[in-house]
């Protein structure tokens, strides 16, 4: 069952391409992509655990048969244990990880499919796309593979805001593009450094090399790779300075889209962050420069959300700004934070899938989203208004839900690690992204409705509610019986620390 | 002038600069000030936080941090920043990065 941890990634791929080909056949492109969009989900939970070796070679000390033909000074050396090939690793965080990943793009493929009347192929191929880039981001143990994923993440990315003839799409596609030509170079030549040092892109023969001392850890060259691989890790996650092209990018996206974008955002963040924990984590500034982006992407991201007065642009700074709890989490660098730290990344896709979703059906209903111009809109669709209140609650880490859990396991390890501070940091900016939330709640829903609004469409997609409403169930799960995701993510910390 | 005061006047100089339309209202202003007091003891709290990585970069957020609280109310100075100009952006990554290279390269030999 070890090769659907290669399938995990060509399926998404093959069915995009196959989408693109399929123009005009709209029943074919409907059942094509749906049916994918409900398997993606359910490899991660069949696939056995391992390693994927692409063109099957795996380390030479997994391999007798090649060994025996080679001469002693080779067998002998710790070439032996380096890897020839791309390779996947697939542990139960990668596992879980992905199911949620699947999770949300179904459900933006499922809300997507059901608001047109006639599919786009090439709109849903962008989406079947990223999703396999940041599949493989999650799965792969090279350093060159990822940045090549990586790129194909930010242009699928791009692509999707490109098709959603939103006013102003285009300019904020070509600005992500274009900052993404200054700092995805840099993660290039971060990752070339490393392999002029190393002479290997694997990261586990990377992290090997480095443990063994075969590379000095004060190797000016190294801390120059760092330097550059967290640059470009800043940039991929949307943490300062790129918080403001990416809650422009959510902006500018359709709501199922941006409740996908956001996904990819976080789990590039976890999957990028837990690799320069492995390759850096003796370098104690390494983990300090973590923490002060986590806490100016709150900071920043939060404080913006409160002041905006587009609730698309609002929910966009909010999901920057619960980014940096995830930061905060391996930053501090502590077996609890990390795992919380994940944890907090599970919790925060889902909550933050649901609100989008949620923004989403107001615009769907006015076509408005000023929120001055909003207002007593609780009548229209109250069952709607109570799941988004229920969203926002859990976004703020209000009990008994998901992010209550992570939040209040983050503060418990910043205080355990020795960081009050960021304790008290983490609970203030709880506040104000609930005080930001019912600010907007009550701005769109509770205010008395302005002269002139127009209600165009009072029928909701159920698609759409369904959705809601199985992320919110999935939210409640998660919080009443975290250790369901925190047990999962042993394997890789195991391995870490 | 109160700082209440002194918010109002730069929201409303900042408005009358930018020709928005929307009024300024309690709501407005209260978010303002939310978002000023939280950064004002993010970076009282960071400040505090860093003298556990060293004496000198602790020296270094503080004077960061009297020049920006001198220039007070800083949120609007960072809402004014924050937009999606392309200019702003590029100008604030390279910056950034000039700074994390510097610091990752410094930080290693001192700390």
């Amino acid at each position: 069952m070890k090769s659907l941890i290669a399938l995990m990634v060509i399926l998404p791929i093959l069915c995009g391409l196959l989408l693109n080909l399929l123009h005009k056949k709209d029943k074919t492109i409907k059942i094509l992509a749906l049916t994918v969009a409900i398997i993606l989900p359910i490899i991660p939970l069949i696939a056995s655990y391992g390693a994927y070796y692409f063109g099957g070679y795996p380390p030479i000390a997994e391999n007798p048969t090649i060994a025996k033909y080679l001469p002693a000074y080779i067998t002998g050396s710790y070439l032996v244990k380096f890897h020839p090939a791309i390779t996947y690793i697939f542990t139960s965080a990668q596992r879980i990880f992905i199911f949620i990943l699947g999770i949300i793009a179904f459900f933006a493929i499922f809300t997507s499919l059901n608001e047109v009347k006639k599919p786009s192929g090439v709109y849903s191929f962008l989406m079947f796309m990223a999703t396999a880039a940041v599949t493989a981001i999650l799965l792969t143990d090279d350093m060159f593979n990822l940045y090549v994923f990586f790129e194909i993440a930010t242009i699928s990315q791009a692509g999707i805001i490109l098709s959603s003839n939103i006013k102003g799409s285009y300019k904020m596609a070509l600005r992500y593009l274009f900052l993404g030509g200054v700092a995805a170079p840099m993660l290039l030549l971060g990752v070339a450094l490393l392999l002029g040092v190393i002479g290997n892109v694997n990261i586990s023969d990377m992290v090997f090399a480095m443990r063994n001392g075969l590379i000095g850890q004060g190797n000016p060259i190294f801390l120059t790779a760092a330097g550059l691989i967290i640059f470009g890790w800043l940039y991929g996650s949307g943490l300062p300075p790129f918080h403001t092209i990416k809650s422009g990018l959510y902006s500018k996206a359709l709501p199922h889209a941006a409740s996908l974008i956001q996904a990819f955002s976080v789990f590039t963040l976890a999957a990028l962050g837990i690799i320069i924990l492995r390759l850096f984590y003796y370098i104690p500034v390494v983990r300090w420069a973590i923490i002060i982006f986590s806490i100016a992407g709150m900071a920043l991201g939060i404080s913006m959300a409160i002041m905006q007065t587009d609730f698309k642009r609002l929910i966009g700074f909010l999901a920057v700004g619960e980014l940096g709890y995830i930061g905060i989490g391996l930053g501090l660098g502590t077996t609890m934070s990390i795992t919380v730290g994940l944890f907090q990344a599970v919790n925060e896709v889902l909550v933050t899938a649901c609100l989008f979703l949620g923004f989403g059906t107001i615009l769907y209903q006015t076509g408005i989203s000023e929120i001055d111009k909003l207002g007593g809109l609780l009548r229209y669709r109250p069952g709607v208004a109570g799941l988004m209140i229920l969203a926002g609650f859990i976004m703020a880490g209000i009990p008994p839900f998901n992010v209550f859990q992570s939040k209040l396991m983050l503060i418990e390890s910043a205080i355990s690690a020795g960081f009050p501070e960021l304790a008290i940091i983490m609970i203030l900016l709880s506040i104000v992204t609930f005080m930001t939330f019912m600010k907007a709640y009550y701005s769109i829903y509770l205010k008395p409705e302005p002269r002139g609004l127009e209600v165009k469409a009072e029928r909701i997609p159920s698609s759409t509610i369904f959705s809601m409403i199985i992320l919110l169930v999935i939210c409640t799960i998660l919080g009443i019986l975290p250790q369901l995701a925190t047990s999962q993510f042993g394997s890789i910390i195991h391995g870490l620390l | 002038m109160t700082l209440y005061d002194a918010i109002i006047g730069k929201v409303r100089e900042i408005e009358k600069k930018t020709r928005m339309e929307a009024r300024v209202t309690n709501i407005s202003v209260s978010a303002v000030l939310t978002a000023e007091l939280t950064i004002v003891s993010t970076i009282l709290l960071v400040i505090l936080m860093v003298r556990k990585l060293d004496v000198y970069i602790m020296v270094l957020f503080l004077l960061v941090g009297f020049m920006l609280f001198s220039m007070t109310p800083i949120v609007v100075i960072l809402h004014r920043e924050q937009t999606d100009s392309f200019h702003k952006m590029i100008f604030y990554v390279i910056l950034t990065f000039g700074v994390l290279i510097t610091l990752l390269y410094w930080g290693n030999i001192n700390v």
